[in-house]
């Protein structure tokens, strides 16, 4: 057993990828299950989990497609183990479906989407940020995720174990929203001790009988039991009372139940939010980023201020829900807010919005061949709009 | 040293990308110097393109891809067309002379490693033509200590694979040792 307990926190010093970065995290935070199916330039996280959850008592599936993996995790989860798939654009269309499932049922697990370049099969090897949107709307219907963005390897294993965690909390699904170029990325990855890493599990019902889909107010996550708890579980994707029962016609039933699965993310939003700033107080322009495309602009702060250009930066750890008050923050601050993006406009539309009069918010566009937009490129963007 | 961008490039299954891991993992672990190593490749398994980038820094590295690369090893003619001009002035080229022309360009540092050919002659196999010529590219920079590639060739490779790979990176030391004299030390005292 002890034996088996040191290899659930490899702690210490790695050369590793990201999506290695990502199955180790994992792990660390409790994981037992994984189902996918191989897709470039996710199926790293699936080679690992496949070795690595047999040496901690886990179970690897790989099955028949992307459909089957998720309902698998979500079957996993009810089973009682922390649940993962993992996946790139193709699967993570097919998937969208029990992703809604999961929001209505109130499942926590945890989907990853290494980005490549779509629609479609695309360009299959190389990156991409442009499921931002479907990442929050995919499934249908009134809902809500977390969808959270690493920017390294490092941040594979940070955010994967923290995916989990808010999975837990909030009995959600939560979307890893990577991409090629930091899932296909070799970096130091220290992984922290056990003690060091904060894991949360699912709240469980103090006795049979307890109300396990509501009872809560309206904005608490009700408690989960497990099949075999001793409960007679009602687990439905149409609406449900409070103790699972189907309420297909019952207007009062349907607006309780949606509106506290959505206002359980909503009104926790700050709770759930984790962005990075830099010298928002004091900026000349605003420039908002996620993921890959962070790290140029991380860069091009740096150039900017050698031309004495002051550059207010939010980089969004969590993309969804929307970091709206700090976005709004600085955007009361600055005339110009620009967003990169390896995409051809989605989170700029979200700025906007949240923005409104406040500052003209420009996109800034790249795709194709995964390239990433360079310091250089949006350095050059911040000088035409101050017109330096 | 500030940062020293270097580029693997060839064809699929030529091995740049593993190339790339094994250099940028030693100097990552051994070398206390922070790295990226990011690569490129097309949808097929062999054939098709294949890139791979290491930078290396006494700084954090936060843009991880190449802008302009110090260092380019080359092995096919794609890969060279594609890159040959991009590599800074007084930059070091290894190409595999074995299998591509001597490339036409002035103010830079070519050396010729017929890596594919020495593999075969040697080992009799073309697959390790990649640390071939990672060995030479050791020799001729001094960007890292060669026992420590073997520790990491022992690392990351299966057992079976170990000795062939250590007499490839040690016979592509050998042959650069014709450019740089017969130590690092002395590529050393030559910058």
């Amino acid at each position: 057993m002890s034996e088996r307990k040191n290899k659930e926190v490899l702690s210490g010093v790695h050369f590793w990828q990201g999506d290695t970065a990502c199955a180790e995290g994992a792990i660390a935070a409790g994981c037992r299950f994984f189902a996918g199916y191989p897709i470039t330039p996710a199926s790293e996280i699936a080679e690992h989990m496949a070795k690595r959850l047999p040496e901690v008592g886990g179970i690897y599936v790989q099955m028949e497609d992307e459909i089957a993996s998720i309902s698998a995790v979500i079957g996993a989860s009810w089973g009682g183990l922390k649940s993962m798939t993992a996946t790139s654009g193709p699967g993570f269309s097919l998937m969208q479906e029990n992703i809604g499932y999961a929001c209505m049922t109130e499942t926590p697990c945890v989907i990853v989407d290494v980005q490549r370049a779509g629609p479609s099969t695309g360009q299959a090897t190389k990156a991409a940020q442009g499921d931002i949107m479907q990442a929050r709307w995919g499934t249908h219907g009134d809902h809500e995720v977390i969808v959270l963005s690493p920017n390294s390897p490092q941040e594979m294993f940070d955010l994967t174990v923290k995916a989990f965690n808010l999975s837990e909390i909030y009995r959600v699904p939560v979307i890893i929203l990577s991409d090629e170029i930091v899932g296909h990325m070799w970096e130091k990855v220290r992984v922290p001790s056990p003690e060091e890493i904060e894991v949360y599990n699912r709240r469980k019902p103090s006795h049979i009988g307890e109300p396990i889909f509501g009872g809560v107010g309206e904005v608490g996550v009700p408690p989960m039991p497990r099949i075999g708890d001793g409960f007679n579980l009602l687990i439905t994707g149409s609406t449900h009372n409070e103790y699972g029962y189907r309420k297909t016609v019952d207007p009062e039933v349907h607006r309780r139940l949606v509106t506290r699965i959505v206002n359980k993310i909503r009104e926790n939003a700050d709770k759930i939010i984790d962005v990075e700033t830099q010298n928002i107080e004091d900026a000349d322009i605003g420039v908002i980023s996620y993921g890959c495309t962070s790290r140029s602009v991380y860069d091009a702060v740096i150039l900017a201020e050698k031309e004495g250009i002051t550059v207010g930066h939010v980089r969004l750890r969590t993309i969804w829900p929307f970091p709206e008050k700090v976005v709004k923050e600085v955007a009361e601050r600055v005339d110009f807010i620009l967003v990169p993006e390896m995409n051809l406009g989605q989170l700029v539309y979200e700025v906007e919005r949240v923005v409104g009069c406040e500052a003209r918010v420009k996109a800034i566009s790249k795709i194709g061949g995964g390239e990433m937009i360079t310091p250089e490129e949006i350095l050059s963007e911040m000088r035409k709009l101050l017109g330096r | 040293m500030g940062r020293i961008e270097i580029i693997f490039a060839g064809l699929g299954g030529q091995g740049m990308i593993t190339a790339g891991i094994i250099l940028a993992r030693t100097i990552a672990i051994y070398g206390k110097k922070f790295v990226a190593q990011s690569q490129s490749y097309g949808p097929e398994a062999r054939g098709g393109s294949a890139r791979s980038e290491v930078i290396v820094s006494d700084e954090e590295i936060i843009y991880p891809h190449v802008i302009n690369p110090d260092i380019l090893v080359i092995m096919s003619k794609e890969a060279m067309e594609k890159y040959l001009n991009k590599l800074k002035p007084n930059g070091i080229l290894l190409y595999d002379s074995s299998i591509l022309e001597k490339p036409k360009r002035k103010n830079i540092n070519i050396y010729a490693i017929p890596a594919t050919k020495i593999a075969f002659e040697n080992l009799n196999t073309k697959a390790v033509a990649n640390i071939v010529m990672l060995g030479a590219l050791i020799q001729i920079t001094n960007i890292v200590n060669k026992e420590l590639v073997e520790k990491t060739i022992k690392e990351v490779f299966p057992e079976k694979f170990w000795e062939v790979d250590i007499k490839a990176l040690n016979i592509g030391v050998e042959f650069a040792k014709k450019f740089t004299g017969s130590s690092q030390e002395v590529s050393q005292q030559q910058k």
